[in-house]
């Protein structure tokens, strides 16, 4: 890839590079492609005994990290778990989805970030969990927005030169989201 | 109409969807990150044909019919799994990737091809 098409702020990498990162980026959309099947509605496994979803948001409360975030889980997400069984859904499906195409790539690797902590407020003090695994789902969407990982192999890298064509503030946004 | 780069991509979109009928091996134990079977392989099959074809002729208007039919087919999967049924033989990881290669090949369709 030439400078000449650098993006803006971003050093351009070699091709290999570029694809790695490509690579990368699908490897992480997988991630929440597969972990989006066992977020079943209607009930996202609440009931006795408590099962999937339900059963791992409950572990913010019996393996305390953050005693607000236990808080707010405990009062609010349990008892209007429906709401909140779908909000997951919705997000991790996009997340998956959007990172999978490379689109608005540096606005979902956000987007992960928060995920990655929230999945570690409520995981990591469980029994048999890495805390390392959290670590690194951050460090991973940490650096898929640092490279806007959408740009290489992705259609952030094709729909860029449209969007800065445009001279419109909705495509500045989309130029740095992506 | 002489292909552009947004076709170029609608051809690896449709490619991406013919390869994921691998996830139709059971086989595949651990790495079996989407479940295809039934009605859901030929969903793959059928879609990414008409994706890569879109792209190979340089038809942007059948990259947006394609994509208009991959987020029906992951919102059919999701009100499926919801509902307690089976219809299409996939899971709900199958809902995300379609999800996503739907919303691709409706921006390729729909991106401008002049600028």
């Amino acid at each position: 890839m030439s400078t000449e098409n650098a993006p803006r702020g971003i050093m351009a990498p070699s091709r290999i590079s570029g694809w790695l990162m490509a690579a990368t980026r699908v490897g992480v959309a997988l991630l929440w492609i597969d972990n989006v099947s066992w977020k079943v509605p209607p009930d996202f496994g609440e009931g006795d005994p408590p099962r999937g979803l339900y059963a791992w948001t409950n572990m913010a409360v019996e393996h305390e990290v953050l005693a607000p975030y236990a808080w707010f889980v405990d009062n609010v997400v349990l008892p209007n778990f429906t709401i909140f069984g779908w909000l997951v859904l919705v997000v991790e499906a996009s997340l998956g989805a959007f990172l999978l195409v490379g689109v608005l790539t540096r606005a979902w690797a956000i987007v992960g970030m928060a995920q990655s902590i929230v999945i570690s407020l409520s995981t990591l003090n469980a029994p048999h969990e890495w805390y390392w695994a959290y670590l690194l789902m951050f460090l991973v969407h940490l650096m898929l927005f640092a490279t806007a990982a959408g740009r290489y192999g992705g259609l952030d890298g094709l729909l860029r030169p449209v969007w800065q064509w445009q001279d419109t503030k909705l495509a500045r946004l989309l130029e740095w989201a992506s | 109409m002489s292909v552009t780069t947004f076709d170029r991509a609608a051809v690896v979109m449709g490619t991406a969807s013919i390869a994921s009928m691998v996830f139709g091996i059971e086989g595949l134990g651990d790495f079996r990150f989407v479940w295809l079977s039934g009605v859901s392989m030929v969903v793959a099959l059928v879609l990414g044909l008409l994706a890569l074809l879109a792209g190979a002729l340089a038809r942007p208007a059948l990259a947006v019919m394609a994509g208009i039919a991959f987020v029906a087919a992951a919102i059919v999967q999701v009100v499926s799994a919801a509902t307690g049924n089976d219809w299409l033989g996939a899971d709900l990881a199958a809902t995300s990737l379609w999800l996503g290669l739907g919303v691709g090949l409706l921006v390729v369709g729909s991106a401008p091809r002049e600028t």
